[in-house]
């Protein structure tokens, strides 16, 4: 019975609840980000469906279900469905390792307490970068499937920026990981809960990824690849109704992972602000409060910045970020010795 | 083993960003660009052919619809060229008016056009902006010549009517905000890394090149040519008022950028002075009903937001419309430019160099 | 990338021919002059006689430099005017045509703003059926020069791409709605019209819709067999 509770009841609950939120932020996600660039852009954003506009993402939502599936007719029609998927489930499964909050024992629900995580894998991290890297496959393939040349071309540039960036990424966490000692995200935060959070020994690691963060997730400055204006759509061209609903929601899952990442790995995860610690907040909501400022971040760059071009992106990618990840290592390797 | 192909990619005629039903075949290795060929007509309607079957008056409807974005400017250059033609003395009031309300037109078409390039480049909160000043300009068209985009604006020896109440006290707010809102849009753009790199040596096309292209207007004036109809063969009242010339020698996007924005700053210094200094009197030559002009050829050319607006009128005495009318549209020509500024170039430059020609293409087609 | 605007060789005779010219106040270059044309004798070149287009001569016109012009023509300039501010000449057609235009581009005129076709069939005094008129600016001088050409029907009519590159797209127009053949030059295709499109419809005859009445099913028929 207690194999049970542990291993298989508390995390299939668990799984329930971490999956529903993350499709419903999603959800809030495409209304704020609708809302909060509109106000940047001094006008109102969606306003007739529902109070204020915010039954909008049902609407959108519905729309979607109910479009026609189009192929087009020299697809191939296996990996035309597959890539999808293939861009979807990784950046979902990521989810699994992500800390939510400290230990909790559900209003005293359970007998011992439960990490707010589906599970506290001890290579957390490592886990949670090589899964996100699956995601490629689904732009590769979902471009090249289509058998037509915008798709192509978006795909490439898609993959290849995401591929390149991934090395900065990875670099600018190796220097929190050092200081931390540990893979676990859980003892991440724990390692912040004793000193500083780690923005302020590794803020340049700190700039380096949130740069990095927006590249992966194709978001502008960085946003080339689906560039309206130059490649219609990218990679997600000739995909309609259900299928590109799940392109459209990898891409604000993708962003809610990497915010969830700086949270946890640069901001402190889900301890309070020091200092406002009698505040009594949940952990939780600190948890959300820090991965609401990361996602207005993203909304606040699309809304200001034009979009690099392609070939000075790549460059900056590897000429620039690559380096200063390098010498942050070295140093803090330095520094930790 | 490996072989290299050029591969064709086809922009348009329906794409988000060509500013109209353009279509360029480009031939691409990779990324950058290897030919460039423009292929228009898809916004042909025959102006030229129409204007022999209408009346001199009629025809001034088919010149709105050439730029769309500054119908005025087509308006102004049409007129013009009747009353060279009919040698008539417009009454000095009418010639402020006339410019002052062209230099609004500038002001509308260079606002259109820093939104739509700012939004191909990615800065999508310029577009909005622009478009939030550009609102005000519409007002007061509107309020003079009941349209808002399409304006059928002047008349055969003056303006139609005289100057509307309250027109002046909008355009006096205009030039108060206006200012402070370029301000902004330079806060946002110029000194901008990102803006500077996509635009900075692209589109780059020298002097001598540009003049032998034809090119004209503030395309060739980021080259350095310092060419403006307005100050070389002054027309209306821009001999009158105290404006500057706007140059840059960068010869690429970001100096067509500079001039453009330099030339919306003199805009509304005309549009200043020719408000404090409208004249009294007539606002419109007494002319017959059916207009007839005397037989010859003229061509006459204005300084339209987009370049050097032409129009050849050949009058045969008899009729009551041109016998032949020729628009030199500067887009048409600019056009031309596209190739040697984009050869070589990446694919995302395509947009940038199209939005610094400034391209619309009614006046292209025609 | 900066270069003057002043066009290289002809600098010396367009600075002499400034000195002709009234200048209304001194200005960091010449092209920004506010220049005038203040009314002087015609300039007659001796030549054939004149053609029967009747303009009438008003305003301001001649300078030095209209005179300098026909001086480097000398007589294949058939005729000249001055009309409404405008001065025109007149050229032959024929193989010497495009030497001629070299002449005239290294007078100063280095800016050709436009080529438009003519259809003289229905206008009173026409010596021919149809006209070119190529529209001139000199940059550095600042002055305006139309000259024109007259051609019958089916003729041909040298290009001037290899002299002002904007000639292009101009020949083209003139080829695709007047029908005036250019030789001479590559890639002389239609630019407004479709390529299959028959007749020329800027002429004056009344076109029976010169056969493009079915142009729509023709296309729908062929993007059915394509496809």
């Amino acid at each position: 019975m207690d194999y049970t509770m542990i291993n298989i009841a508390i995390p299939a609950v668990k799984i329930l609840i971490v999956f529903t939120v993350v499709l419903l932020s999603v959800l809030v996600m495409t209304y704020a980000e609708r809302k909060v660039i509109a106000f940047m852009q001094v006008r109102l954003g969606p306003m007739r469906v529902g109070p204020w506009g915010l039954l909008q993402p049902i609407a959108d939502a519905l729309k979607l279900f109910s479009k026609e599936d189009i192929v087009p007719s020299m697809a191939d029609k296996l990996v035309y469905f597959l890539a999808p998927t293939l861009a979807i489930v990784p950046a979902l499964l990521t989810f699994v390792a992500v800390p939510f909050g400290d230990e909790t024992t559900f209003f005293g629900l359970l007998k011992h307490p439960t990490n707010m995580a589906i599970s506290d894998l001890n290579i957390g991290l490592l886990y949670i970068l090589a899964i996100s890297s699956v995601g490629i496959y689904g732009i590769l393939l979902g471009g090249w499937s289509s058998n037509s040349k915008y798709p192509l071309l978006g795909a490439l540039r898609s993959a290849a920026q995401i591929i390149s960036y991934e090395i900065p990424l990875t670099l600018a966490l190796v220097g929190p990981i050092l200081l931390a000692n540990t893979l676990s995200m859980r003892g991440i935060v724990e390692a912040q809960s004793k000193g500083l959070w780690f923005v302020i020994p590794q803020f340049f690691a700190f700039l380096v990824y949130m740069a990095c963060a927006v590249a992966e997730t194709n978001r502008a400055p960085y946003d080339l690849p689906e560039a309206e204006q130059e490649l219609v759509a990218g990679f997600h061209t000739e995909y309609s109704g259900m299928k590109f609903a799940f392109f459209y929601l990898a891409e604000y899952a993708n962003m809610i992972v990497v915010s969830a990442i700086a949270t946890v790995v640069f901001l402190g995860g889900w301890l309070p602000v020091p200092g406002l610690a009698f505040l009594h907040i949940p952990a939780i909501i600190w948890f959300a409060l820090k991965l609401a400022f990361f996602l207005f971040i993203f909304l606040w760059l699309r809304a200001t910045y034009p979009r690099y071009r392609y070939d000075q992106l790549m460059a900056i990618g590897w000429k620039f970020f690559i380096p200063v990840a390098l010498i942050n290592i070295f140093v803090t390797a330095l520094l930790v010795l | 083993m490996f072989k290299s192909e050029v591969i064709e990619l086809n922009m348009g005629p329906q794409h988000p960003s060509t500013h109209g039903v353009l279509r360029l075949k480009l031939k691409l290795d990779g990324e950058s660009i290897v030919d460039v060929s423009p292929e228009i007509g898809y916004l042909h309607r025959g102006v030229e052919k129409l204007a022999e079957n209408f009346t001199y008056l009629q025809a001034l409807n088919l010149t709105d619809r050439l730029d769309y974005v500054a119908a005025i400017s087509n308006n102004l250059g049409y007129i013009e060229t009747l009353e060279k033609l009919g040698e008539v003395e417009v009454p000095r009031k009418a010639k402020y008016f006339r410019t002052l309300m062209t230099e609004l037109g500038r002001l509308s078409s260079h606002l259109l056009w820093l939104a739509t390039h700012a939004l191909d480049i990615g800065a999508m909160t310029v577009f909005l902006y622009a478009f939030r000043e550009r609102e005000f300009i519409l007002d007061m068209f509107e309020m003079v010549t009941g349209g808002r985009l399409l304006t059928t604006a002047f008349r055969y020896g003056g303006l139609k009517d005289d100057i509307p109440e309250g027109f002046e006290r909008l355009v006096r707010d205009l030039i108060q905000i206006f200012p402070g809102r370029l301000a902004d849009y330079e806060a946002l753009l110029t000194k901008n890394r990102i803006w500077m790199k996509r635009t900075k040596q692209v589109g780059v096309i020298s002097a001598g090149e540009a003049i032998n292209l034809g090119l004209s207007g503030p395309v060739v004036r980021g080259s350095g040519v310092r060419f403006d109809i307005r100050k070389a063969e002054p027309y209306e009242a821009y001999g009158e008022l105290d404006w500057e010339m706007a140059v840059q020698d960068g010869c690429d996007t970001y100096a067509r950028y500079l001039v453009r924005l330099e030339e919306m700053r003199q805009s509304l210094r005309i549009v200043e002075q020719a408000l404090d200094g409208m004249p009294e009197g007539d606002f419109c030559t007494k002319a017959p009903n059916v207009l007839k002009l005397p037989k010859g050829e003229v061509y006459h050319s204005i300084e339209a937001p987009k370049g050097e607006l032409g129009y050849y009128l050949i009058s045969d005495g008899k009729g009551t419309g041109p016998y032949r009318l020729k628009v030199r549209g500067p887009s048409f020509v600019n056009l031309q430019g596209l190739k040697p500024m984009i050869t070589g170039h990446l694919v995302a430059d395509v947009v940038a160099v199209i939005g610094t020609l400034d391209v619309v293409l009614g006046e292209v087609d025609r | 990338m900066t270069e003057e605007k002043k066009t290289k060789t002809p600098e010396e005779q367009v600075a002499s021919l400034k000195e002709g010219m009234k200048k209304t106040e001194p200005e960091k270059t010449p092209a920004a002059s506010k220049a005038e044309n203040p009314a002087e004798a015609n300039p007659k070149p001796a030549g054939p006689p004149k053609p029967a287009i009747v303009e009438q001569e008003h305003g301001p016109a001649s300078e030095d430099w209209q005179k300098k012009l026909l001086d480097a023509l000398g007589d294949k300039a058939t005729e000249s005017h001055v009309a409404s501010g405008e001065f025109t000449i007149v050229l032959e057609n024929g193989a010497a045509f495009p030497e001629t235009m070299a002449l005239i581009h290294e007078n100063g005129y280095d800016y050709l703003s436009d080529i438009s076709s003519v259809d003289y069939s229905k206008y009173e005094g026409a010596p021919k059926r149809f006209a070119l008129a190529y529209h001139l600016f000199s940059v550095a001088g600042n002055h305006r020069l139309r000259v024109k050409v007259f051609l019958e029907e089916g003729e041909a009519v040298p290009s001037v791409m290899h002299i002002w590159a904007t000639a292009d797209f101009h020949e083209r127009e003139a080829f695709d709605l007047m029908g005036i053949v250019f030789t001479g030059r590559e890639g002389l295709r239609r630019i407004l019209l479709p390529e299959d499109w028959i007749g020329h419809p800027l002429r004056k005859e009344l076109s029976k819709n010169d056969g493009n009445a079915a142009y729509t099913a023709r296309l729908v028929r062929k993007v059915r067999e394509d496809a």
